[in-house]
């Protein structure tokens, strides 16, 4: 299926989400499973084909050089060397617009990359009777709402210039009952740093690399039921006992040198951890 | 007959749902929700998941194995299989005697149906896990 299909069948809401790339949802966890795996077919799809509009687009804008001069030539009669350039105008025209538009429906690989594979792997455990809160900000992390603070250039090194930009992205916070009727509740949250750096080479050409520096933190707090588990040690929680229910709150902050999605073991093992650490009550 | 599979991650619960086929495999009854389209719902997910990981190379119980592009119930089953390897005992809040998980070191609420309690003379054991809300 092509990027157009996949997004014809999404219905409003779903291409609602793929425009404005923002939703709070509130859904049982296999609704919002169906309702967000077309969106992620859809941007998985648009990723894929993004690149080759982009590029076809530019070897249609080249193609327009040699064939207007070949024309100019005569090496084409009059209206073969017209149509050549004509042809390769619009194409190139067509497929920028193809890939603005895929531009426009991009969302996050948060989506794919962690999102969906936790909902599924807890799909069974979410209390199917109850919402799953979710709130989503699928925008690019480096959008520009998104910057923080940015410094004035800077030399280091063989590089003459150089601009950090910073960006916060709270990507993602949710709720969910579970159920052994535990309440979980998470929020993820990147911290990035842009670095465009920029050197003049041998041959004297001025080069700009951008390098990313990604911080993440995961944080958990899952509220298990007093009369089912008894909490023992769980590693760097912070734990809130309650008559009804004990709190446990836990944080996980993670390093990357890239802008990927963090792998959703992340996530599970902070769960998982608090489970460790319950005892069943007999 | 009920569905035989064990739901949930963190904790596991019997299904419940009423057994329409049984797994080629493991001959225990399956509910359609928990067979393995791969098989062409001829085996159940926890075989699929079995499979999987027999097929794999390495990295047996690399529970940081890449995500796929489409996650679904097979990889979510074959991601706890590996989960479940790599040393963490989900809590048992079912009460069926099921020796086909007894490779899981489960934890329950009430001992006598704990999987790694089992000796050989206590298979038809009974006990239900009281699970409830108290």
């Amino acid at each position: 299926m092509s990027v157009s299909e996949v997004y014809k069948s999404l219905n409003e809401e779903q291409r609602r989400l793929l425009a404005d790339k923002h939703a709070k949802l509130s859904q049982p966890v296999d609704d919002l499973i169906a309702f967000l795996k077309p969106i992620a077919a859809c941007d998985k799809l648009g990723d894929k084909t993004r690149s080759k509009f982009g590029c076809g687009s530019a070897v249609a804008f080249l193609l327009v050089i040699p064939f207007a001069i070949m024309w100019g030539n005569g090496a084409f009669p009059s209206w073969l060397g017209m149509i050549l350039v004509a042809a390769a105008v619009i194409t190139g025209i067509m497929l920028v617009r193809r890939w603005s538009w895929l531009n426009k429906i991009d969302v996050s690989n948060n989506l794919r990359g962690l999102v969906l594979p936790v909902l599924q792997l807890f799909r069974e455990d979410f209390d199917r009777t109850q919402p799953v809160q979710l709130d989503l900000d699928l925008r690019p992390p480096t959008d520009p709402a998104k910057q923080k603070s940015k410094t004035d250039a800077y030399a280091s090194g063989a590089y003459y210039k150089i601009i950090d930009t910073f960006y916060v992205d709270p990507w993602m916070t949710g709720e969910a009952m579970l159920t052994d009727g535990t309440r979980l509740r998470w929020s993820i949250s990147d911290s990035i740093r842009e670095r465009a750096k920029t050197k003049k080479n041998a041959r004297g050409k001025h080069k700009t690399k951008t390098r990313y520096a990604k911080k993440t933190s995961i944080d958990v707090e899952v509220a298990l039921k007093a009369k089912q588990y008894e909490l023992g040690e769980v590693a760097d929680a912070e734990v809130i006992p309650g008559e009804k229910k004990n709190v446990v709150r836990v944080t996980r902050r993670l390093k990357s040198d890239t802008l990927d999605p963090v792998h959703p073991a992340a996530f599970i093992d902070l769960v998982a951890g608090v489970y460790r650490g319950a005892r069943p009550v007999k | 007959m009920n569905c035989m599979a064990r739901r949930g991650f963190l904790t596991l619960n019997d299904c419940g749902n009423p057994g329409s086929t049984v797994c080629a495999t493991c001959a225990r009854p399956m509910c359609p929700e928990h067979l393995s389209p791969s098989s062409g719902f001829a085996n159940c997910l926890d075989c699929g998941a079995r499979a999987q990981q027999e097929e794999g190379t390495e990295g047996e119980t690399d529970t940081e194995q890449a995500i796929p592009e489409d996650v679904d119930a097979e990889w979510a089953y074959g991601y706890r299989h590996r989960y479940y390897g790599s040393g963490y005992a989900p809590i048992y809040a079912g009460s069926q005697n099921d020796r086909y998980y007894d490779n899981y070191d489960t934890r329950s609420f009430d001992s006598s149906v704990n999987d790694s309690s089992f000796d050989e003379t206590e298979d038809d054991a009974g006990g239900g896990a009281d699970f409830g809300d108290s």
